[in-house]
């Protein structure tokens, strides 16, 4: 966390799903993958603005989605199971993303409780 | 007015107003959808298209500014092109929306920089979003496509 502005900087981010039986590893990597990404996404940059019952910021000008040169270290692990059955693993790992980065911060002494944590949040609660 | 240019290699002749993007102008005249519209303000890098080897974003790009120039887009690289072959090895993407424009800024990286570092591809694509998160395999895809360049090019020496 840079105390001057607020910014975090996730170093790495590692998530573990338990994924039955793996059909299509590629797929089911891509999926892991990207849930990760989107989360980094819920968790840091993504906040829908409201005014008058419209949205303020519709386009990619000031809603901020991650990019290549956003991410941190990015590792998982599918979790498999002998004679389990094939079942879904779709943005399975995204919703745990923003707890994961919002505990780190909370065990730093920091509390953001809602998201995304924008510097300017993160810079209240310090 | 007319506006021409090569476009894939082929001599191009098209109709466009002067305050058209030529965005519109490739999906419309040329029919080539692989160009894509999404933030039309030359954000996202879906609508990407090489002008003389640089990657533009098409729809901040005016239609008349084409002229005499070379348009390359994905349709022009054959289908085995080094970095499309990296894409379909690192199976680099999801839903495919923004994979020509990664294909492109990536060609063109590759161009200027054979053995580009991590930290090279990264920036060179920060500006193409993929919103399915496929960058881990990107990135893959990209350091596959150099290997494969660098490969061709030998054996077209060793071929002498």
């Amino acid at each position: 966390v840079d105390e001057d502005t607020g910014k975090i900087t996730v170093e790495h981010l590692h998530a573990v799903v338990y994924a039955g039986r793996v059909v299509n590893r590629p797929g089911a990597e891509l999926q892991n993958e990207g849930s990760i990404i989107m989360g980094l996404g819920t968790a840091l940059f993504e906040g829908i603005d409201f005014e008058a019952g419209q949205t303020t910021n519709a386009n990619f000008s000031d809603y901020n989605i991650p990019a290549a040169d956003d991410l941190p270290l990015i590792t998982h692990d599918l979790i498999e199971r002998e004679g389990a059955e094939v079942h879904g693993l779709g943005e399975t790992a995204l919703p745990p993303v923003p707890a994961a980065i919002g505990n780190a911060l909370y065990s730093m002494g920091i509390h953001v409780a809602d998201l995304p944590m924008a510097p300017e949040k993160v810079l209240k609660a310090l | 007015m007319k506006v021409r240019f090569t476009l894939n290699g082929t001599p191009t002749e098209v109709e466009a107003r002067p305050d058209e993007m030529l965005l519109d102008v490739l999906r419309r005249e040329c029919g080539l959808t692989s160009v894509r519209e999404t933030c039309r303000i030359g954000v996202c890098g879906a609508c990407t298209a090489l002008i003389d080897g640089k990657p533009i974003s098409t729809c901040i790009f005016l239609a008349p500014m084409a002229d005499g120039t070379k348009v390359t887009t994905v349709d022009g690289l054959g289908g085995d092109h080094p970095v499309q072959q990296g894409f379909l090895v690192a199976h680099a993407f999801q839903c495919g929306y923004c994979t020509p424009g990664m294909i492109l800024t990536a060609k063109s990286l590759l161009e200027e920089n054979p053995q580009p570092s991590d930290e090279e591809i990264r920036v060179a694509l920060g500006g193409n979003l993929c919103r399915c998160g496929c960058y881990v395999k990107i990135l893959d895809a990209v350091k596959i496509a150099a290997q494969i360049t660098v490969s061709q090019t030998i054996s077209s020496w060793e071929r002498r």
